[in-house]
């Protein structure tokens, strides 16, 4: 059962051979691609040039493509994208920490995760902006706050992923390595966390992306530096080619974590299938 | 032993045969030239070539060969889901171009292609409702076709709460169903174990005399072959052809173990296993 | 022990802790609020006061008219979302063609943070409750645009041969065939998109409304009002829970035939 349906690893294009169609050979995706994406920014441009919907939703195709570009030249976008990144992932970090032994011990004792499965439940379907308010009144509106609610939003795939991978560890193994008396610590690191560890990977992966996402929000209500709000600000400032360009910006950024976290998640398996220790990394 | 018939000869013996229950005219199967070739890029592969092969209305026509020799690919250009590269297909004085209402499939993997989310009469009368068939009259059909394979009453349960072997009689009810005058099988009774073959073996028998329709059986069950066929087209070589078309004279009425002790039973076995074997 | 004891013994095992937390946490935290001279104690009530907000509300109607604007919103987005979502993605699920080339569009459609369209469209359009339907059916569509292609697309060939063979007639084969077979999948995107709905429902009434229970929580922060602004938050979180729930209920018996053909 998934936890959460992660946004599916984007794989490259399978390796077109003598008996692919058309649009499967390399060329001639590229060309539907192509003729798509032409397609699209028309569509846009002449409804921006005959105002279907109003400027402020959306300007032209060009004015957003300039400020696309602009930004990467404005150092103020880099810090805003950095700090974004970095609370992201810094909150990620936490959540590792504490998810993973959490879920661990929690999928290791059955009448313990029975009795925890409510709270679970609930906190994975709890909208963790709607504590924004709260976080603010306890701790006002800045970074560190920013850290703790994204927290408290990513903790959840990782813990659960870590269960649900724990939980499935083979009885017979469990077993066995009881039986030959193996230690705790090896236990843990050289049984568990293997088994685990796909399931861990997929949360943390699912976890990245979620990470960017509570970020933004929290920005954009908080205003707390980061793209998220500067985007509040540039749709504020009646700017909407900057808040189109930095919602592009956002969407390639999400793009890229799921990306990394997909690359990362490859990586720890094949050093997983080699059985080096836990599935960590050297 | 029979050597293979020309079309003259063919004709006649069909008239000297006993006279099947019921006969629906113009539903004989005509097959010319059939041949088939994928072309994938630069490369072709031709699958099968020159089959030839007619199928009266009430025979049933096996067909054997090796594993992978293409007797899926052939029944599927007769069902008319594939299009062949040269060839003619005819029912009765029509030409085939596509899936018709006389032919009804019955495939080898039913569970996936029977419906998990509709009970076996709603499977069954599926087809029909394509066809317009008022409700009433649909369901009226789906029993009765479910009576006719030994499945009454057992309309109201799912395909999953059923036996392997039920559930091939479900597919081959929605055949029957479908009003169909011809029978295509791709080795419906592979997937299911022995005994429960040999009463599906019977009750396509049973079908056949009961309702007059034909079949055309793929298997690699040389036994299952002889033991239904009136005629067994051996498939065979790289590309395949027909390389033997083997009359069995076991007459219409058969069972499990009488006909099986026939010495023209083992003949005909015998003849179509060389075949096969054949380098 | 037979099924209805078994049941209960279920229920016993997955209740008993958060009842014992609930009343622990309605001493403890009545207990430190008494005694801590924390200067923050004024944001953190104890479980008393914020039950006592929550009756004081509910009666006086305010937390009623604002609930009802919020169920609304996720309700009518929800159901564009859906429909949509399946309509798309069907068309473009029965097409290999269209699914290969758009699946980068498609990607990048989906990763865009989907809170991040709520000041675009609310700036746009202005903080009644339509824009912000129109803000919740586009997040929503993503997760179940993708899985109805995903599901429409693993549909077994053994199936498209029968429709075929049997020359079912498109719409038949559309709504009798095609869309049961990707239903699992579609309801997997379903409940994502549920999340997702209920994140950008709260953004956008915290972002600009004025009405809703996030406009609620942070009127009360505002005012800083403490048990208010947690009894709406817990309350939120409540309606998560509570609509996740009641769609797995949905699923367990629209997917019955599913999970019984899988044993």
């Amino acid at each position: 059962m998934a936890i959460l349906s992660a946004p599916p690893a984007t794989r490259a294009v399978p390796v077109p051979g003598p008996d692919t169609p058309w649009y499967r050979r390399r060329l001639g995706l590229l060309v539907g691609r192509l003729v798509v994406g032409v397609a699209i920014v028309l569509v846009w441009w002449l409804a921006a040039a005959l105002d279907w919907l109003p400027d402020t939703l959306l300007p032209s195709p060009l004015a957003v493509l300039l400020a696309f570009v602009a930004l990467i030249g404005e150092g103020a976008f880099w810090l805003s994208f950095l700090r974004t990144l970095g609370n992201g992932m810094a909150a990620l970090g936490l959540a590792i920490v504490v998810g993973i032994p959490l879920g661990l011990v929690l999928g290791l004792l059955p009448p313990v995760e029975r009795a925890t499965r409510f709270l679970l439940d609930l906190g994975r379907s709890f909208p963790v902006i709607a504590l924004l308010p709260v976080m603010i009144l306890l701790l006002g509106a800045n970074g560190q706050m920013e850290i703790v609610v994204v927290f408290l939003g990513v903790l959840w795939p990782v813990l659960l992923q870590t269960i649900y991978g724990s939980r499935r560890l083979d009885p017979v193994v469990r077993d066995t390595t009881r039986a030959y008396r193996f230690t705790l610590w090896i236990r843990f690191a050289k049984v568990l966390l293997p088994a685990a560890a796909p399931f861990t990977m997929t949360g943390i992966r699912v976890a990245g992306s979620v990470s960017i996402l509570v970020a933004m929000a929290v920005e954009l209500l908080a205003w707390t530096p980061g793209l998220g709000s500067d985007l509040g600000h540039a749709q504020i400032d009646e700017r909407p080619d900057y808040a189109l360009a930095y919602l592009f910006w956002a969407g390639f950024l999400g793009i890229g974590i799921n990306y990394l976290f997909q690359f990362i998640e490859d990586r720890a398996l094949i050093w997983n299938a080699r059985g080096d220790q836990g599935g960590m990394a050297r | 032993m029979k050597t293979p018939m020309s079309e003259e000869e063919h004709e006649m013996t069909i008239a000297e045969a006993e006279p099947v229950q019921a006969t629906r005219p113009d539903t004989k199967l005509t097959v010319t030239q059939l041949g088939k070739t994928y072309v994938t890029g630069k490369e072709s592969h031709e699958i099968f070539r020159n089959v030839e092969l007619t199928v009266e209305p009430g025979e049933i026509v096996s067909i054997v060969g090796p594993s992978g020799v293409g007797k899926t690919t052939l029944l599927r250009c007769l069902a008319g889901l594939l299009e062949a590269t040269t060839g003619e297909i005819w029912i009765g004085d029509r030409r085939l171009a596509g899936p018709v209402p006389e032919m009804g499939l019955v495939f080898q993997d039913y569970s996936r292609s029977l419906l998990p989310w509709m009970r076996s009469r709603a499977n069954v009368a599926l087809p029909l409702e394509s066809k317009g068939i008022a409700r009433a009259e649909r369901n009226r059909l789906a029993e009765e076709s479910l009576a006719a394979v030994g499945l009454e009453g057992a309309g109201h349960k799912y395909p999953w709460q059923m036996s392997g072997g039920m559930q091939q009689r479900v597919a081959i009810a929605r055949a029957i169903a479908y009003q169909a005058d011809i029978l295509l099988m791709d080795e419906p009774f592979a997937s299911v174990d022995a005994q429960t073959r040999f009463d599906l073996e019977d009750l396509a028998l049973d079908v056949r005399r009961r309702l007059g329709v034909s079949i055309v059986l793929v298997t690699h069950d040389i036994d299952e072959a002889v033991y239904l066929a009136d005629r067994v087209i051996v498939l065979s070589g790289k590309p395949a052809s027909v390389v033997d078309v083997v009359e069995v004279d076991l007459g219409r009425e058969r069972d499990q173990l009488s006909t099986k002790a026939l010495p023209a039973f083992a003949e005909a076995r015998t003849r179509v296993l060389r075949q096969i074997r054949r380098p | 022990m037979n099924g209805a004891a078994r049941g209960l013994k279920s229920l016993a095992e997955q209740a008993w802790l958060p009842i014992v937390l609930v009343i622990v946490w309605w001493f403890a935290s009545d207990w430190w609020w008494s005694t801590t001279t924390d200067s923050k104690k004024a944001f953190l009530p104890p479980l008393s006061r914020i039950w006592d907000a929550f009756i004081e509300e509910a009666q006086s109607g305010d937390l009623g008219v604002n609930f009802v604007a919020s169920m609304r919103n996720i309700a009518l987005g929800l159901l564009v979302g859906v429909v949509v979502g399946i309509a798309i993605g069907t068309v473009v699920g029965r097409s290999r063609a269209a699914r290969a080339i758009l699946n980068p569009y498609l990607q990048f459609a989906r990763s865009v943070p989907q809170v991040a369209l709520v000041p675009i469209i609310i700036g746009a359009f202005g903080i009644t409750w339509v824009p912000k339907i129109w803000a919740i059916a586009i997040a929503c569509i993503w997760p179940i645009l993708l899985n109805t292609v995903d599901g429409i697309r693993a549909i077994d060939p053994a199936v498209r041969d029968m429709t075929k063979a049997y020359r079912l007639t498109s719409g038949h084969e559309l709504f009798r065939v095609v869309l049961p077979a990707a239903l699992p999948q579609i309801m997997a995107g379903i409940r994502v998109s549920l999340g997702v709905a209920v994140v950008v429902m709260v953004v956008s009434e915290i972002y600009g409304s004025t009405e809703g229970l996030g406009y609620f929580i942070n009127y009360e922060k505002g005012l800083y009002r403490g048990p208010e602004t947690w009894m709406a938050t817990v309350l939120v979180g409540l309606i998560g829970y509570g609509l996740s729930l009641a769609f797995l209920v949905v699923e367990k018996f629209t997917l019955r035939w599913y999970h019984e053909s899988a044993k």
